[in-house]
């Protein structure tokens, strides 16, 4: 499908309507903690945040309403998305400012700000644009106009893809995106061109970083080259990262990031003060049966990489928005393999179900833009909770993602030119 | 429902509560029918303290419960929820947590809750004491007040007309946006 097929058709034009009334009435707090630290550069002049947040008061701008947690990505996410709000900032206006920073202790002059739903729309723009890269880089995996079509609608009208960003309000679109970019270029043979790709899309989230291996495996003719290819896939996150390298607050909070290391939780105690990570366990069995069956199948790249984010997400108590990461390569088997379609809408099932059992106040709560007292409702896990113990329910539901992780996995592992 | 009334932000400070202490903070209600006050008790330790809240006006007391640490852990933030005190608009109020004494002749030490609090002391509507000390912090927490579904939506949606009027040029440009696409999209449909 051309670009012009592609914006013309009616589920593009459909998926679209629904990105654009969501986008002005729906945020979590995450989306103003973000903007929070992206500010800095459009409207302050500001090109290291870092030190905004090491050096800032703890007061309510830097500590109260956001804390220092906003300020733990790469910094070409703050130079991307600040970079989209410059070029924007005459719609912003002035009183952005004030609005990002805060009214003291009175939030209900912050949730309805005159121009709360302009701020909101404004901010989800580059999730717009980035979503319709991955769209288009999607459609590049198929050749045939009815897989195609296909593609689209399982990418363009699904709701995970639509609530992450645009209900929600999270940027992981953004790696996503130039992932998929990367993963589509190795399966054409431009081994440096994806690894290039890689390394921009770790720049904005760290988790490609780990993937990269598969990469230089599959796509490396030798072991020189495999060095070559893991190199230049560090390239872009050494070259955007190393000019905050002395900053003790980068290094401590980005690089080490608490969060990078969330699959470090989960251990097995092995004897004295020793244990092993399963998912370093599972990392490493996919690792060697990439080594040993993958080598120069530059069509299968994702096939590991989905693996390891399966299992990620079976061994790690992931971030909802995390799980954006692998939809992409969840619609291209969907749409190559029929059977696949119901485990689908399983998936999908499933992530909705962990939503309303997370403490993340992201169900009902994401809609006090449009009225406040959207705040004032029950939780969704206090409903559930009325009904079952929640923490055994929240234990099902990861045992239940486990044992979805596991199947996928067996299931495209088998198939080795999936 | 219970809406929220006043609501004071965390931040990282922490206040440190053992048994014979009391902890208060006072508040302004701005609404009547105040009926929960939220503070965020931590009891990582999992201790089992009988514990009072008390809810006064003046030396008055308006509402008190009994409860026990033992339902506190260190995640959640506790609602103390009682009837309603239905004219509560414009009155200043102050809430204690009380810790008894211990009466086990073997305890050697206080056992320690600690409670989150709010770095300084800028909200304007009351302060935070510890054992009738002013603590130079304010408590995190938060009061609500109870509304009628019914009264609930009719001030949801009598904000929303004024609420698009105070912005109308995003209105225009978005409600022109939405249009576009959903005139091309009937059309499509209708061919």
């Amino acid at each position: 499908m051309t670009i012009k097929q592609i914006i013309t058709s009616k589920i593009f034009l459909l998926g679209l309507l629904i990105r654009l009334l969501l986008m002005p009435f729906t945020g979590h707090w995450d989306i103003r903690g973000i903007n929070f630290a992206v500010y800095n550069l459009p409207f302050k002049g500001i090109t290291n945040v870092y030190e905004v947040a090491s050096t800032g008061p703890v007061d309510y701008a830097v500590n109260v309403n956001f804390g220092r947690d906003y300020f733990i990505y790469p910094p070409l996410t703050y130079f991307t998305l600040g970079g989209v709000m410059t070029a924007l900032k005459p719609f912003y206006g002035g009183e952005f400012v004030n609005w990002i920073q805060g009214y003291g202790n009175d939030l209900l002059s912050v949730i309805t700000h005159p121009h709360v739903w302009r701020y909101l729309f404004l901010m989800k723009i580059p999730y717009l644009l980035f979503d319709f890269l991955a769209l288009f880089f999607l459609l590049r995996f198929f050749s045939k106009g009815s897989q195609q079509r296909l593609a689209l609608k399982y990418w363009w009208l699904n709701p995970i893809v639509i609530y992450l960003p645009y209900v929600w309000g999270q940027f992981d679109i953004i790696p996503t995106a130039l992932m998929l970019v990367g993963v589509w270029l190795g399966s054409k043979n431009k081994p440096y061109s994806s690894a290039l790709l890689f390394g921009l899309a770790a720049s904005f989230k760290n988790y490609p970083l780990l993937l990269l291996p598969f990469l230089a495996v599959i796509l490396g003719k030798n072991l020189w080259q495999m060095a070559k290819l893991f190199f230049v896939g560090l390239l872009p996150f050494i070259l955007t990262t190393m000019p905050f390298w002395s900053h003790a607050f980068f290094r401590g909070t980005v690089l080490f990031s608490w969060q990078s290391q969330k699959m470090l939780d989960f251990m097995w105690a092995i004897g004295g003060f020793d244990g092993v990570y399963p998912f370093f366990i599972g990392y490493a069995l996919i690792f060697l049966w990439t080594a040993y069956k993958l080598r120069g199948k530059s069509s299968s790249l994702a096939t590991p990489m989905v693996m390891t984010l399966l299992w990620y997400y079976a061994t790690t108590n992931f971030h909802q928005q995390w799980f954006m990461w692998i939809i992409p390569y969840l619609v291209i088997a969907a749409v190559r393999d029929a059977r696949l379609r119901l485990i689908g809408l399983w998936v999908i099932g499933l992530f909705f179900f962990r939503l309303l059992e997370i403490q993340a106040n992201v169900t009902s709560e994401l809609l006090i833009w449009l009225a406040p007292a959207f705040d004032d409702l029950p939780k969704s896990r206090y409903l559930l909770s009325l009904g079952y113990d929640i923490n055994r329910l929240r234990n099902l539901v990861n045992s239940l993602f486990m044992g979805t992780a596991l199947f996928l996995s067996w299931y495209l592992g088998r198939d080795k030119d999936a | 429902m219970h809406r929220l009334d006043v609501h004071q932000p965390l931040t990282t400070s922490l206040l440190h509560f053992g048994q014979g202490s009391r902890i208060s903070q006072t508040f302004y209600s701005h609404r009547d029918n105040l009926d929960i006050v939220s503070i965020c008790l931590r009891n990582p330790d999992r201790y089992q303290i009988p514990l009072q809240f008390v809810l006064s006006e003046g030396k008055q007391v308006v509402r008190s419960l009994d409860f026990n640490s033992a339902n506190i852990d260190f995640q959640d933030c506790t609602k103390f929820q009682f009837p309603k005190v239905e004219d509560s608009a414009n009155k200043t109020y102050q809430v204690e947590i009380i810790s008894p004494k211990s009466t086990d002749p073997l305890s050697i030490s206080p056992l320690i809750l600690d409670v989150e609090a709010h770095t300084g002391t800028d909200y304007l509507g009351g302060v935070a004491s510890l054992n009738d000390k002013d603590t130079g912090l304010d408590l995190h927490f938060k009061t609500f007040y109870h509304q009628s579904i019914q009264d609930t939506l009719v001030e949801s949606l009598t904000q929303i007309p004024p609420r698009i009027l105070a912005d109308w040029g995003f209105f225009v440009f978005w409600g022109v946006l939405v249009g576009l696409i959903l005139a091309r999209l009937l059309k499509r449909n209708s061919k």
